[in-house]
């Protein structure tokens, strides 16, 4: 089992390594240098020169890397070029929250009205209701939410005056006001994430239904409410779980969008940031940050996964 | 009554009429029937402005006093109008605000001023590469020598009179010498390590050395223009600055209204991790938070020196300002501005300025003459053929419809197209579509003429003969769409274009393409701003002269490189404005820069908060108007209502 | 981008057996089940009007109209104009167009390309399987959109260098899938037994462990089409995408939800609704199409 966990171990760090390199590669890539973000003029090339200097960019892109390397492996992500007073420790720090909240109201949206909907969607199967659950929770996988998003907003001032506040406060300084910014955006992933929740739940309650203990429990003439919330449910909330936490990586992507229109700063707003000013520093941070999160939470499950079921150790 | 309410001595206008337009305006404009300034307070619904303007205003300009009486020969608006552009502007120009309900209660303190900002600087350092987008943050905590006026309602000039900000009074000593006396009893922020100390003639000695750039050329990046010809800063006392210049500097007086000479602290400077993160001016507001991209606000500095010009009563009148940074996500803007969170917001097109002073409860509107500095252009590679032959550039200004774009984009509110600041010509900025020719034959759209010249130029069949590959930007904005439409033109007129657009993501590798010229395979990139510009010389050797660091527009062109340089050295406006004329005439018929359309300012604002709009006009709160936030004041009783 | 959807939407391959198609059976399974008719139509619509664009468009989509600018649907432009004046119904149906390209071709290429990689990391093994393992799971360790965002910025606008980037996202996704399916499949008997009968690896390849394979590579590939067409609307979003006047492919239903769009949605709605409504409706029926398929091909659900 040591042997196993240490394996895995070892294949994630080369995994998290492998990012660092792709994402150091594409970002340096791509047309555009960061000094000229701050600029609205010409200034001479030496003066240019001097800049980058300043911020250690004109080295070869080898010696670059290395050198972030062997911080990053102490533990120093650096400082941000373009906000060139703050560490990308400190932008994480102040950024991860945002994202995390967002995340966690979003899942909770998604699983107080997926799952119920996914089970009376299973339990009426082939039925109108089904139909129209289905259609209606899998337009939230279709729809666009950056427009969904706008629409939201250019409508809720029109008609009702009303639009969330445009400065974010921290939970711990003002739950109120930190949760009237936060449940637009939320409800929106969250309905985007509410689809993949719905179907798994239903597909995971029809596979239940066809198990004996069902038709035993039917048998016993126990009423089909109760043989729905006590039987089926807790068999079927399993799989779920396991895909909602599969499903993290894919919100992440989502918050992206979301957090630029409703004004969040959060992780995704400040990846766009990151890649707008050519931050390559932020962007290696933002990236590396969250492919360990993933990478991290991956081998966690692997190595659950190991401990019950002796046959995946060794293969 | 001027000398006393501007809080500025006069000083003898040295040498004759064209020294200066700063602390004696009113006299002058009241001598001179029609000066720079009166005609460009005239603007362009010249018409009706005249009929009240042309007055003898010197007992009421001022919004402290609020006579309720609307100007001579200006009636209120009647219902339903028609949407001529005399009508908008009648419907909401700045002297409606005279008769605004709150108005009379005057300036009262108290509140927070609320508007929508942009999280385009990383820090504090005003010296360094972002010293120039710093100038519209910069001036809400910092003070300059000089400044433009505000609360000049009755005249609401696209460009401004100077009037001393730290500077009591100046001289033109002669063509090579300038003298300021300084305020007495100005101190800094109360905040380590300044903590509050007098400031004196040392510390503007300081800051303007280090805006030379002599020192460290990584430091007054934005600056060394201005002071590039300054020889010797002298302080012969605690109050007094001399600064003399190697050459004559017509420009210099002027450009220090320019908000980015700011005057900062030496011991702060010294600590970079300080000076970089918070600022320490003089300025009417102190540092509460700086938190990008999500807000940044100040809280009203309880020492600061200035007294309002107006009204007499102590700066600033709010408490704080805050400030969201929604600019760029304009759907959410809207949204706050109609939950009444902001107090004032930039709207974008005619349209949409109906649709939100029509859905908010006493919103008003305003439209205004853009300086020439913002306005929706194309810079082209001019070295690479075929551009480089001037019948190709300016056929690709003659095939676009310049009446076309105003009409349709900017719902009849603009104007023809081109960054000179041309109100020093002695006549109204800008030029109407009527006056068009006056901008040079290139300016008339003529699509047979152009197709002509590129024939010839080229011998293609069809266009220019092989596509034109421009930069355009898709971040949301009239200028986007002034932008679209000239390409659409140069495609009815043959010439196949080819899009490269970037989006919020790639702002650095637009800036890289203008600012260091790494084109790639481009023909041309849209930009949109050229300014601001406190003096012509912004307009003229600013993007002209081939050394010039404004001069992204890469012209290279050595007589051009003579007439802006030796327009700077002209003291007499009549000499001057002879050169600058050259100077226009050079750059129109050669089509450097391909002109679109200026689409006016159009903003909303709510109805309990003043002096926030009426005279600002591009000097907005995200433009180079931070500086107004020390004049904004807020009608509690109304807000409450 | 729900690029995960078709990873946890698989279908356990043991299970899967495809028989020749028997038109009366596969009528009678349509008819039974009316989403699996709605997705049908709207993907073979879209592809009708994918394929007849030029005949169904009134306008050149990208030729500007100044003087019509933001007017209301009318008998001349059914779906109104937008800010240049340009004919929002022909957008929208050269928009058809241009997504179901992105979406079929970054998809096509992706599974072509990850299913290629998949049985390469499968069937031999070692060090080609680590090396490949390890590519992929990076790429999927970083947020779709992020990657995206990158290789983006790399390979600037355009509808080939979107499709180029979709595909990369696409591929590792796929490759793990059919590593999985494979290796499963290896063990299989009728396999065991080829390869007794002296079967080559390419062969048993080709004719065993492919075919059974196929049903899960057709029903991933075909959610992923609309997760592809999705992101291509993000991409556009940001400005990354496709332009919003190219003068081939002229517009995506991505570009037409701009920002630069979006802002007039209130002075005209029609801007953005009109492409906004086709881009779900094309995605809901791609993701219909997948459950049906599934449906289809998963003889354990086909009682249910």
């Amino acid at each position: 089992m040591t042997g196993y966990i240490v394996r895995r171990g070892i294949a994630s760090f080369v995994v998290v390594w492998v990012v660092s390199i792709i994402v150091f590669l594409l970002i340096h890539a791509a047309p555009g240098d960061p000094v000229l973000a701050k600029l609205s003029q010409r200034i001479p090339e030496a003066q240019l020169q001097a800049l980058r200097e300043q911020i250690g960019i004109d080295d070869p892109l080898p010696v670059q890397y290395l050198r972030w390397l062997g911080n990053t492996l102490q533990g120093d992500l650096g400082q941000s070029l373009y906000r060139d007073q703050q560490t990308v420790a400190s932008r994480l720090a102040d950024t991860f929250p945002v994202t995390a909240e967002l995340l966690a109201l979003s899942i909770l949206f998604s699983t107080l009205v997926g799952i119920p909907l996914g089970v009376i969607s299973a339990a009426r199967q082939d039925t109108v209701l089904d139909y129209v659950i289905r259609v209606v929770s899998i337009t939230g996988l279709a729809v666009p939410a950056f427009w969904l998003g706008t629409v939201l907003i250019v409508y809720g001032g029109l008609w009702f005056g009303y639009a969330t506040p445009d400065i974010y406060v921290p939970l711990w300084e003002d739950p109120v006001e930190n949760l009237k910014s936060f449940w637009m955006p939320a409800l929106i992933l969250g309905y985007n994430l509410c689809s993949i929740t719905m179907r798994f739940t239903r597909s995971a309650v029809l596979e239940v239904l066809r198990h004996d203990y069902i038709r035993t429990a039917r048998a016993k003439g126990l009423r089909e409410t109760t043989v729905v919330l006590r039987h089926v449910l807790l068999n079927a909330a399993i799989p779920v779980i396991a895909v909602l936490g599969n499903q993290v990586v894919f919100l992440l992507g989502g918050t992206v969008v979301v957090e630029f229109l409703f004004h969040l700063p959060g992780l995704g707003s400040t990846s766009m940031e990151a890649l707008s000013t050519r931050d390559y520093n932020l962007m290696l941070g933002i990236v590396m940050f969250v492919a360990t999160l993933t990478v991290t939470a991956n081998l966690a499950a692997d190595v659950a996964a190991a401990a019950s079921d002796p046959r995946v150790r060794l293969r | 009554m001027n000398n006393l309410a501007c809080g500025v001595t006069a000083a003898p206008p040295v040498p004759g009429e064209a020294t200066m337009r700063e602390e004696n305006y009113w006299k002058r404009a009241l001598r001179t029937p029609v000066t720079r300034r009166r005609t460009l307070a005239l603007g362009l619904a010249g018409g009706i402005l005249i009929a009240c303007g042309d007055d003898d205003d010197d007992g009421k300009q001022g919004n402290g006093g609020g006579d309720g009486k609307l100007p001579p020969g200006f009636e209120p608006v009647p219902p339903g109008i028609s949407k001529t552009l005399v009508d908008y502007r009648k419907k909401y120009s700045s002297y409606r605000f005279a008769d605004l309900a709150g108005q009379a209660d005057g300036p009262q303190s108290g509140g927070t001023f609320r508007y929508s900002t942009y999280p385009g600087v990383t820090g504090w350092d005003v010296t360094g590469p972002e010293g120039d987008t710093l100038a519209s943050f910069a001036s809400a905590h910092f003070n300059g020598l000089l400044t433009f006026r505000m609360n000049d309602k009755e005249n609401p000039d696209n460009l401004y009179p100077a009037v001393g900000d730290l500077a009591q009074s100046w001289e033109q000593k002669d063509d090579l010498t300038v003298s300021f006396k300084l305020h007495q009893g100005v101190k800094f922020h109360d905040t380590a390590p300044v903590s509050g100390r007098e400031l004196t003639s040392e510390d503007v000695a300081y800051c303007f050395k280090v805006y030379q750039g002599t020192q460290d050329p990584t430091k007054g990046i934005a600056q060394q223009p201005i002071f590039s010809e300054v020889d010797k800063i002298e302080t012969p006392d605690k109050h007094t600055v001399v600064v003399k210049f190697k050459a004559p500097a017509a420009y210099f007086l002027n450009s220090l209204m320019y908000p980015v000479a700011v005057i900062f602290a030496k011991e702060a400077f010294e600590k970079p991790d300080i000076f970089k993160k918070t600022p320490i001016g003089t300025g009417a507001f102190v540092l509460d938070k700086w938190d990008p991209p999500n807000v940044h606000s100040g809280k009203k500095n309880p020492t600061y020196f200035r007294k309002d010009p107006v009204s007499g009563k102590q700066l600033p009148f709010v408490d704080a300002f805050e400030a969201p940074m929604l600019l760029g996500n304009h759907p959410q803007e809207v949204a706050q501005f109609r939950s009444g969170n902001l107090d004032t917001l930039w709207v974008q097109g005619k349209t949409e300025l109906d649709n939100v002073v029509g859905s908010v409860n006493g919103a008003l509107g305003q439209v205004e003459i853009p300086p020439p500095g913002f306005q929706p252009y194309m810079v082209l590679k001019l070295d690479k053929p075929p551009l480089n032959d001037r019948r190709v550039r300016r056929a690709l200004q003659m095939a676009i419809d310049i009446n076309g774009i105003i009409d349709s984009v900017a719902e009849g509110l603009g104007a023809p197209g081109y960054a000179q600041d041309y109100s020093y010509f002695g006549r109204n900025w800008p030029w109407s579509i009527e006056e068009l020719d006056k901008l040079g034959a290139a300016h008339k759209y003529n699509v047979d003429e152009a197709k002509k010249l590129l024939k010839e130029a080229t011998g293609a069949e069809k266009g220019m003969g092989r596509p034109l590959k421009v930069m355009v930007s898709t971040i949301p904005s009239t200028g986007t769409d002034v932008a679209k439409l000239m390409i659409g033109y140069w495609r009815n007129a043959g010439i196949d274009v080819v899009l490269d657009e970037y989006g919020v993501q790639d702002l650095t590798r637009w800036s890289t393409a203008l600012f260091a010229k790494q084109w790639g395979d481009l023909d041309g990139v849209f930009a949109g701003f050229a300014g601001p510009g406190m003096d012509p010389d912004q307009y003229a050797y600013g993007p002209l002269n081939s050394k010039s660091p404004r001069n992204f527009f890469w012209v290279n062109d050595p007589k051009l490189d003579k007439l802006t340089v030796d327009q700077r050295r002209l003291f007499k406006e009549e000499e001057r404005r002879k050169a600058l004329e050259e100077v226009m005439k050079i750059d129109l018929g050669e089509a450097y820069r391909i002109w679109g359309v200026n689409p006016y300012k159009l903003s909303a604002r709510q109805p309990w908060a003043f002096n926030v709009l009426d005279t600002i006009h591009a000097w907005s709160n995200v433009g180079w108007g931070q500086k107004s936030n020390e004049v904004v004041w807020i009608n509690q009783k109304l807000k409450k209502a | 981008m729900s690029v995960n959807e078709s990873a946890a939407g698989s279908v356990d391959l043991n299970a899967v057996t495809v028989r020749p198609g028997r038109p009366v059976r596969a009528a009678r399974f349509f008819l039974r089940r009316p989403l699996a008719v709605f997705s049908v139509s709207i993907v073979t619509i879209l592809c009708l009007v994918a394929a007849l664009a030029p005949f169904i468009a009134t306008h050149d989509p990208i030729t500007i109209y100044p003087a019509e600018r933001l007017s209301g649907p009318s008998l001349d432009h059914f779906f109104g104009t937008d800010s240049l004046g340009r004919d929002t119904f022909s957008q929208s149906v050269y928009g058809a167009r241009v997504s179901l390209l992105v979406g079929l071709l970054a998809t096509a290429l992706g599974t072509l390309a990850g299913t290629v990689l998949g049985m390469i990391s499968a069937y031999i093994g070692g060090w080609a399987d680590t090396l490949l393992q390890q590519l992929s799971d990076a790429v999927m360790a970083m947020p779709a959109i992020i990657f995206l965002m990158l290789v983006g910025s790399v390979l600037g606008q355009g509808m080939f260098n979107v499709i180029w980037a979709l595909a990369l996202v696409v591929t590792p996704y796929v490759s793990r899938i059919v590593r999985g399916s494979v290796l499963s499949l290896r063990e299989a008997p009728y396999v065991e037994s080829a390869r007794v009968a002296g079967a080559g690896p390419l062969r048993i390849m080709a004719i065993h462990i492919l075919p059974n394979t196929m049903p899960l590579i057709i029903v991933t590939a075909s959610v992923l089409v609309g997760s592809a067409m999705l992101a291509e609307g993000a991409l556009s979003f940001l400005g990354l995408g496709i332009p919003s006047d190219d003068p081939t492919w002229k517009v995506s239903w991505g570009s037409m939800l701009s920002p630069d769009r979006l802002r007039h949605i209130e002075q005209a709605p029609w801007l953005t609704i009109y492409p906004g409504a086709a881009l779900t409706l094309a995605v809901l029926g791609f993701n219909l199409l997948g459950d049906t398929l599934r449906d289809a091909l998963d003889p354990r659900l086909r009682g249910t």
